[in-house]
């Protein structure tokens, strides 16, 4: 699953997935705008089937805490 | 004859097709009812059909003309799922996903010219209206910022405008930088010159006149200000001033050392942060008996709003009002 996240994180800002570990922050490090946060939950929800509501999904700081958020809602 | 009268009588074009994603909502379908049986503009309602029938039986309301659209394959979806693929790096089954959500598709029609102006919130936080519109919609040219402005119209109180002032950024913008102070300001000046007609003089607010007090509360206005004067050069703006230089001309020409075209008569205010912006308008409303049009969120490519969870069919049809008559020929996207 962590791998799968961070495959989709990758493709989305460019990155290679060697790059990418739990603790890179999204804002900080991949740049993140608040509407990739959009763009990372549909694709949460259509890749992985998991539903994550815009209210959690924004307050998403590292990876580390997106995974933890897939694995309590998966 | 209050604003939205006036303002009712500077539509030109009744065709404008306003989409309203939240279509299954009773003070949406009564707003809509309304503007259409007034000709004020074309409703579009996003919903599934069915369930926006019931809702607006529910309420006796009669959609009787109105478009109702649901964002289901087979549909407009197709060739926005095309469309919205030229330009991003999603797989396509992702960018369906994201666009059969309503806010989404309504954005998408706007986006693709089916229809001009997009307002929603009145089911979804404002947090997801102004996401949703940065990705889909995109930003005006040169800004980067969303922020809101609202429409005061205030007893007692006669300025140039009448009793009317415009007041940015009361909901959007918690504690913005020079950058994104700059952003209002100049995205609230082509608002209020496209929605009411007005010459903007746009007054920055502070605790502190031309340099009264020194703080860096102050110092971000004053950068702030320079920005905007490489910005917008043409743009009659000035400050810091505090609210009494801005808009009491007796206390502008006692505090003033130096001409302004802007200090005494501004039309324009914009508060340094949220806190002060938020206050202050709902200060002029609640205790000033002010009414207040809006929020008008700004600084999209295309016309968009938002609406409090809690806006009625008389804030929505005042709302919709606004940005019918407002003059946006001249927003371009990035």
């Amino acid at each position: 699953m962590e791998q799968k996240i961070v495959a989709i994180l990758a493709r989305m800002f460019n990155k290679a997935e060697a790059e990418l570990s739990g603790a890179t922050l999204l804002k900080e490090d991949l740049n993140a705008k608040s509407m990739n946060y959009l763009e990372i939950s549909a694709t949460l929800e259509i890749e992985l089937g998991v539903d994550i509501p815009l209210d959690r999904i924004t307050k998403v700081k590292s990876i580390q805490d997106l995974f933890d958020i897939v694995q309590e809602l998966g | 004859m209050n604003i939205i009268q006036e303002l009712k009588k500077r539509i030109s074009d009744p065709n404008t097709r306003i989409v309203y994603p939240e279509g299954e909502e009773p003070e949406i379908l009564k707003a809509a009812s309304r503007l259409k049986r007034e000709g004020i503009a074309v409703p579009v309602l996003i919903g599934s059909t069915q369930s926006v029938l019931n809702a607006a039986k529910a309420v006796n309301v009669d959609l009787t003309g109105i478009e109702i659209i649901e964002p289901v394959i087979g549909t407009a979806l197709d060739g926005y799922v095309e469309a919205f693929g030229k330009d991003s790096k999603l797989p396509k089954a992702v960018i369906k996903s994201l666009l059969s959500k309503r806010l989404a598709f309504g954005c998408m029609m706007v986006k693709e010219g089916d229809a001009a102006i997009v307002i929603a919130g009145i089911a979804h936080p404002t947090e997801e209206v102004i996401m949703t519109g940065q990705l889909i919609i995109g930003m005006q040219e040169g800004i980067s910022t969303p922020s809101s402005f609202i429409l005061m119209d205030i007893p007692g109180y006669q300025g140039e405008e009448g009793s009317l002032l415009v007041f940015t950024d009361a909901s959007v913008n918690p504690d913005p930088t020079p950058d994104q102070l700059a952003d209002i300001a100049i995205t609230t000046a082509g608002s209020v010159n496209a929605i009411l007609g007005w010459e903007p003089r746009v007054a920055m607010l502070s605790f502190s006149t031309c340099g009264s007090a020194s703080h860096p509360h102050v110092d971000k206005v004053l950068a702030a200000l320079e920005i905007i004067r490489t910005r917008a050069p043409a743009l009659k703006i000035d400050g810091e001033f505090q609210l009494d230089t801005a808009v009491v001309k007796e206390v502008a020409e006692r505090k003033m050392k130096r001409k302004s075209d802007v200090a005494g008569r501004a039309n324009v205010l914009v508060f340094p942060d949220l806190d002060a912006a938020n206050m202050g308008y709902k200060i002029t409303q609640r205790l000033g008996n002010a009414a207040a049009y809006g929020m008008v969120l700004q600084g999209f490519a295309r016309p968009m709003s938002d609406l409090s969870r809690g806006a009625t069919a008389e804030d929505i049809y005042g709302l919709s009002v606004m940005l019918v008559a407002g003059n946006f020929n001249k927003i371009t996207r990035n």
